[in-house]
């Protein structure tokens, strides 16, 4: 049993070597990914670039600098518990990243923890699709409000217009 | 074969497979399915006047539970400590001033207090539970999927392998991961439309909105520090292995990041914004309709 605050800085440690290892892995994507010289680094296609691109309008076929379709790597890095890997993979489209997955190779457990902490957190914005062009055998979300609360809220609404 | 009831406030459906074996039963099958239902209800509502719970809520005392409310309130006490008590099972007290009380009177007192907090007010040793002051307990954040669990429990006691409980979209699946359900995510201010479709096998998918039981300034989740309802996130999703999991996790996640939840449980998560902003875990089973140009 390691003392507490040790414990800590192992974590910590942990943390900033998988950070790193992402920094890595978006410098090295945008290198791979530049067909032409210009900066690699200002143009890496990060999570919040995608959002601000969105809202732009869509470059024509010619205008796009990273070819479309799905890019994977392999990271690696020390952690304190030793060495450990992570696969990231992204799909990109009209020079977007359109879908980002990172898969958690981690055998340490705390770095799977940290792995997994990580990987977290995908932004999108998202439109509704009528029922009618899915095709789904169940609908989770809230339209299904308890009979009791439904029942008041009629009843008070109708107290009110009394 | 489909069975469908009301309960505990909203509306059940069980798909089971005909399995001519085991359907002969279906009489007992439907009858005991009803009987834990009502057990559940008589034990652990605060919204009836005749339930067990309810006995602590004019005067301190101990009652004695069931032997399934130790799992339960383990989870209970869990996400208490994971969430710095803002998941509580006692903030039934403040949502009955804020309104949300048995009668449903809607109509919140001028002042609302807090909660006493988990040492001060309850001690459990299984199987009884001792209030030190009256409280009123309010299982609504994981109790419904408890409910869902203890009925996947008896059916697959009963040799049903395959098997679908949908309370009210809250959503438990048993079967073969070959062949998993999908499941809409439903718009929150469009229930004619869908955001997600959603795959579920061997597991559990559970929403949480704020804009639906909602009344005041308030809805049904409240946080018993602020004594608000609150209102940055639009709806949530959580799947989990369990739907007493999912339906924690689901509430917790109106408090807390996912990330302060992630170190001591897994889950995938999808947390919807009212600007139609998604953030959603990797590893989330679901394709998302997007506003890609």
């Amino acid at each position: 049993m390691q003392p507490e605050k040790q414990r800590d800085t192992a974590k910590i440690a942990g943390l900033v070597g998988i950070t790193g290892l992402l920094v890595i892995s978006i410098a090295a994507y945008a290198l791979m990914m530049n067909d032409d010289n210009d900066s690699a680094a200002n143009t890496a296609p990060t999570a919040q670039q995608e959002q601000q691109t969105q809202q732009t309008p869509a470059p024509s076929q010619n205008d796009t600098q990273y070819k479309d379709g799905s890019y994977s790597a392999t990271g690696e890095y020390r952690s304190p518990g030793g060495p450990e890997q992570i696969d990231i993979t992204l799909t990109v489209n009209d020079d977007k990243v359109t879908d980002a997955v990172a898969v958690s190779k981690a055998v340490n457990p705390t770095s799977q923890k940290f792995q997994g902490q990580f990987v977290a957190g995908i932004k999108a914005q998202v439109v509704g699709k009528s029922l009618d062009e899915v095709q789904v055998t169940k609908v989770s979300g809230s339209s299904l409000t308890p009979k009791g609360f439904t029942d008041a809220v009629t009843k008070i609404k109708a107290q009110a217009k009394a | 074969m489909q069975l469908r009831f009301n309960a505990i406030g909203t509306s059940w459906e069980i798909d089971l497979p005909n399995q001519h074996a085991v359907d002969s039963h279906q009489d007992d099958v439907n009858r005991e399915i009803s009987a834990i239902v009502d057990y559940y209800d008589r034990t652990y509502s605060r919204f009836r006047p005749d339930s067990l719970v309810r006995r602590l809520e004019s005067q301190p005392g101990s009652i004695e539970l069931p032997d399934d409310a130790e799992p339960l309130l383990r989870l209970y006490r869990q996400f208490y400590d994971l969430t710095d008590g803002l998941v509580t099972p006692l903030i039934g007290s403040t949502l009955a001033e804020a309104g949300y009380d048995a009668n449903y009177s809607l109509r919140p007192q001028a002042n609302l207090h807090s909660p006493p907090r988990w040492e001060d007010a309850i001690e459990y040793r299984a199987p009884v539970l001792t209030a030190s002051q009256p409280v009123v307990l309010d299982l609504g954040a994981a109790g419904k999927g408890y409910l869902i669990d203890l009925l996947g429990a008896y059916l697959s006691g009963c040799g049903y392998e395959t098997f679908t409980i949908d309370a009210g979209g809250d959503i438990l699946h048993q079967g073969k991961p070959t062949q998993p359900i999908s499941v809409g995510m439903e718009h929150p201010h469009d229930f004619a439309t869908v955001i997600g479709v959603a795959s579920i096998a061997n597991q559990s998918i559970c929403a949480s909105s704020g804009n639906r039981r909602a009344w005041h300034n308030f809805h049904h989740i409240m946080n018993p520090k602020t004594l608000t309802s609150p209102t940055a996130t639009s709806s949530v999703w959580v799947v989990a292995p369990t739907a007493a999991l999912a339906d924690i996790i689901a509430t917790s996640l109106f408090f807390v990041s996912p990330q302060q939840l992630l170190a001591d449980v897994q889950f995938e998560y999808a947390l919807l914004c009212h600007d139609q902003n998604i953030t959603y875990s990797p590893g989330f089973p679901a394709e998302f309709f997007t506003a890609l140009p």
